[in-house]
């Protein structure tokens, strides 16, 4: 390609100049042919040759220049002008336009001037010769035409907030225009349009919401709220950046929920309270939805959820109190009756269970399982449940709740299946029992009566409440119980060894008589009242002494007649009738069998009972249903100057009968043996945390104690303290003398 | 001194011990102790001391105090009994006694009754004041017993207040409150955490935390006070 004749800047320049003239013309659409491959190639060939010739004549420089110089050219004469004559949606209209031509005007051009691209722009690391076109237009096109262009787009976007439909390919389009013009990161897009439409959507949202506000009711101003989000989501999908969706939502999120948040809940008829107090699960639900967008916007939800469960609950708590209330005027009218828990009390119970399941179902259902219900669900029944009900605890309640589920004759027919999950909602109750201890030790002394009077409807359920318990209070709650349970498997078979060790003695004794062995410790405490019993009744336990003393040595028994049941036959003038009645009901009734009559005071001497004692057993036998016994004289109450006989006229239509013993309002034992177990739990927490850590901060001995005893009971701060008063005195601990609040242990 | 004695003697002990008590250092040393006369300081102990009995006993107290001119109740008694450390009231051993005299540097009455001001002025300061106030709960027991009955510990408690500099507002209302609601033996534990108490605790309580260590009788009393002055 040497010896040619370089090609002068004005030359080929004018050539070029016709090309570009040409472009122009098929961009404007005026009548023009297509380049075809030739006149393309000349195009081509002639920068080529203007770049590569040797100076003076390589006008790389020049032609870099002239390059950009068409573009601007071009804009002033044509793009301009016409874009300054429209406004609104047509300016868009014609913006878009503009562009696409503009973009192949570019095209074009920089492949014409392409050689330019290979070395020279690299040579002197300047814009390659896209970039020069796309700023050309930026620079002189999109500076003065951004403002105008934003706000027709902005006027679209309002128009379709309002319901209009509009062109959204149009405002993709445009949008597109000022993402490219960006050139590689997305300033021009988010200063010269998003954030306008930014403060544009929250001004429209914060009109739209303060009329709402006033107007709608809470369900309805949510409904509007999620349409809109949606819609909202749906407009950034379809012609906004991706990049705009959080923040435009934010900004919908902020004027419809944030703002207005505490008036929309605290709405008299419509807010929160009210939809859970009418039941509106799927209000409720979309209630969830909107305010799980917000920061923090579930917290007050969740408040008047707590507060809402807390008030029923505390309903239930008056009802049944009143209705004790109630019940016990009527009993002082009336008479005393048997006492095995009022059907109030069982009811309460029930309503618990069932306003539990409800709101668990709400929890699960309507507020998406949260963690954050879950725990206002907890601390709202932690809240009532720990209120005492008309003077007993709920732990009370619950233990007779129980007890009457699982012992025969209970009121509560219901089948194997529903029992089974009538339990396990008890036991899931438990949990927010605090008084966890007390529910045990009501339960266990029902339990025990429950096996020893062979009361327990299903070993099966019995088993199964035990096995549940475990799981959630842990093993030391009920391995007591576990031991009673076991005491009565064992217990038939020593039975048995007895009767074979009887026949083996050949002794044979004035009565049938079993006895059920109980392990101390894990059995409920009784009094042992030393009774003196009949001497048939005194030979059987001597008897059994020495069996007992040869099988198991090192072991001692003490007896509780008070627990015992004895079969009597009564031979009463119109027919003889079989009695099962209490042990000591039987020794008295025994004494009138060598006398025909004695009075209180040889009764007393003669049985060694204290008086109340005496008193309850009398009154069952001469006062109650079956009326065995005659006194002189006759009356309802027991006086201490009372005769008293056999009587042989007594009869009733069933030939066996039950007499039974009222038994004694075990409540205040129950509640004194748990606050002393209570105290030596606390003594041995305290005694167990300083011997590990030797050095302690007071403040956190007490909290490490809570901590320690929380799953049987929340221990008193003034009880902790007395405790560890009690231990300094008893030289466990010391105070540190330079710092008294700090405590030593003491080895 | 019995390192000069074992420099005289070449450093063996039996010399020494020789050389001790036939100079006459014995003698000296029988008589001198910081420059007290402690053949004086027994002969003391043994005028007041119980015949008969290695102690002295009430009487005996009873005419040390006359002869020092004060009241057997006066405070400066307790001083006295707290230098000497002594184990109950009413009754000083032989130790307890001659120790004690010698650690207040007297050996006569005449000196020791010129002391006495001194050891008043001592309970101003309250570093001293609260040994003597933590020794007088020991001093206060019966013989044999742990704890200090509720009269006795009132009556202490009035006594030691009623040092000018150690008045504590309150102890009115202290001893009818333990009169009316405790009625019962008063811990060391609570007599010592009293004074911390009285100390650090503002008139007004504003600065009682009853979740800190105090004493469960000392938050019972807060409470009681705060009702009472609540009703006013």
């Amino acid at each position: 390609m040497a010896d040619r004749k370089p090609i002068e800047l004005a030359e080929g320049w004018s050539f070029m100049e016709k090309g570009i003239q040409k472009l122009i013309r098929l961009l404007e659409s005026e009548p023009e042919d297509q380049f075809n491959a030739e006149q393309y190639m000349h195009l081509y060939t002639t920068i080529y040759n203007m770049c590569t010739q040797k100076p003076p004549h390589d006008y790389s420089e020049q032609l870099y220049s002239k390059y950009r110089d068409a573009f601007n050219k071009y804009i002033n004469d044509k793009v301009l002008p016409s874009l300054r004559e429209h406004r609104d949606e047509v300016l868009l209209k014609e913006l878009y336009q503009r562009w696409g031509n503009h973009k192949l005007m570019v095209r074009w051009l920089s492949r014409f001037f392409n050689y330019l691209d290979r070395y020279y722009v690299l040579r002197h690391s300047l814009h390659p010769l896209k970039d020069v076109g796309l700023l050309c237009f930026k620079d002189l096109v999109y500076v003065e035409i951004k403002k105008r262009t934003k706000d027709g787009v902005l006027l679209l976007v309002e128009k379709e907030r309002e319901g209009e439909l509009v062109d959204r390919a149009l405002v993709k389009n445009i949008l597109g225009i000022f993402i490219e013009l960006g050139m590689g990161n997305m300033d021009c897009y988010e200063k010269d349009f998003e954030e306008h439409l930014l403060t544009e959507t929250s001004a429209f949202y914060r009109r739209k919401a303060s009329q709402w506000i006033e107007q709608d009711s809470c369900p309805d101003y949510m409904l509007k709220a999620e349409e809109c989000l949606r819609l909202e989501e749906e407009r950034v999908d379809n012609y906004l950046h991706a990049s705009t969706r959080a923040k435009l939502l934010k900004e919908v999120e902020t004027e419809l929920l944030s703002n207005y948040e505490t008036r929309l809940l605290t709405k008299e008829h419509s807010g929160c309270a009210a939809l859970l107090r009418d039941d509106k699960t799927e209000d409720l639900a979309r209630m969830y939805r909107l305010f799980q967008r917000i920061p923090k916007g579930l917290d007050p939800v969740a408040d008047i959820f707590k507060e809402h469960v807390d008030s029923e609950g505390m309903k239930l708590v008056k009802e049944v109190t009143e209705a004790v209330e109630l019940a016990k005027e009527k009993q002082a009218k009336a008479g005393p009756s048997r006492d095995t828990g009022t059907s109030a009390e069982q009811q309460y119970v029930r309503a618990v269970i069932d306003l539990h399941d409800k709101y668990l179902q709400y929890v699960s259902t309507c507020f998406c399982n949260s963690s954050l219900f879950h725990k206002s669900l907890k601390e709202a029944f932690e809240n009532f449940v720990n209120k005492s009900v008309a003077g007993s605890t709920s732990a009370e309640l619950m233990a007779s709740f129980c007890d009457n589920l699982l012992k025969k004759g209970g009121s509560e027919k219901l089948s194997d299946e529903a029992i089974e999950e009538t339990l396990e909602k008890v036991v899931k109750l438990l949990a927010y029992v605090s008084d966890k201890d007390m529910f045990a030790e009501f339960y266990r002394k029902k339990l025990s009566r429950r096996l020893l009077q062979d009361k327990s409807a299903s070993d099966d359920h019995e088993r199964s409440l035990l096995s549940r318990l475990k799981q959630q209070c842990g093993a030391q709650f009920t391995s007591k119980m576990e031991g009673m349970v076991t005491d009565l498997q064992l217990a038939k078979e020593k039975q048995q060894h007895f009767d074979d060790w009887l026949k083996e003695k050949g002794t044979k004794l004035p009565i049938d008589l079993s006895v059920t062995v109980l392990t101390t410790g894990f059995w409920p405490t009784y009094k042992s009242i030393d009774v003196a019993l009949p001497r048939e009744m005194v030979e059987g336990v001597e008897v059994y002494r020495s069996y007992y003393d040869s099988d198991s040595k090192h072991r001692k028994l003490t007896w509780i007649y008070t627990l015992g049941n004895a079969v009597l036959r009564g031979n009463f003038e119109p027919k003889p009738i079989e009695m099962q009645m209490n042990t000591l009901q039987a020794a008295l009734c025994m004494l009138l069998n060598d006398v025909d009559e004695l009075s209180y005071g040889e009764i007393q001497e003669r049985l060694r009972l204290p008086d109340d004692d005496l008193q309850r057993l009398l009154h069952s036998l001469v006062c109650a249903k079956y009326k065995i016994i005659k006194k002189e004289p006759e009356g309802k109450s027991i006086g201490k100057a009372d005769r008293f006989a056999f009587n042989a006229r007594f009869t009733d239509k069933m030939r066996r009968i039950k007499i039974p013993l009222p038994p004694l309002d075990e409540k205040k034992k129950v509640m004194e043996d748990v606050d002393k177990d209570r105290r030596y739990a606390i003594d041995a927490a305290i005694v167990r945390i300083m011997k590990s850590r030797k050095v302690l901060q007071h403040q956190t001995l007490v909290m490490e104690v809570i901590q320690q005893l929380q799953r049987m009971f929340k221990p008193d701060l003034k009880l902790i303290k007395k405790r560890i008063e009690d231990l300094i005195q008893r030289d466990y601990l010391e105070r540190d003398k330079d710092n008294p609040t700090l405590f030593k242990y003491l080895a | 001194m019995a390192t000069d004695c074992l420099k005289n003697a070449g450093w063996g002990v039996e010399a020494a011990i020789d050389h001790f008590y036939s100079s006459g250092l014995a003698a000296q040393a029988t008589t001198t102790s910081g420059g007290l006369d402690l053949r004086a300081v027994e002969g003391l102990y043994q005028r007041y001391k119980e015949p008969g009995e290695d102690h002295i006993g009430v009487d005996g107290v009873q005419k040390f105090c006359e002869e020092l001119e004060v009241d057997p109740t006066d405070i400066v008694v307790l001083v006295v009994s707290q230098y000497m450390n002594a184990a109950v009231m009413c009754e000083y051993s032989k130790d307890e006694f001659t120790s004690g005299l010698v650690k207040l540097g007297v050996d006569s009455i005449d000196k020791l009754k010129r002391k006495l001001p001194d050891l008043r002025a001592e309970l101003k300061n309250d570093n001293k004041f609260r040994d003597v106030y933590s020794f007088a709960y020991n001093f206060s027991r019966e013989k044999g017993q742990k704890c200090v009955q509720l009269d006795t510990a009132i009556g202490m408690w009035q006594l030691l207040f009623s040092v000018p500099e150690q008045h504590w507002p309150l102890i009115d209302d202290w001893c009818e409150f333990l009169t009316k609601h405790h009625n019962r033996a008063i811990s060391k534990d609570t007599w010592q955490q009293l004074y911390d108490f009285i100390k650090t605790v503002k008139p007004d309580f504003s600065n009682f935390d009853e979740n800190s260590a105090w004493p469960y009788l000392l938050d019972e009393f807060v409470d009681h006070i705060k009702t009472k002055r609540g009703g006013q």
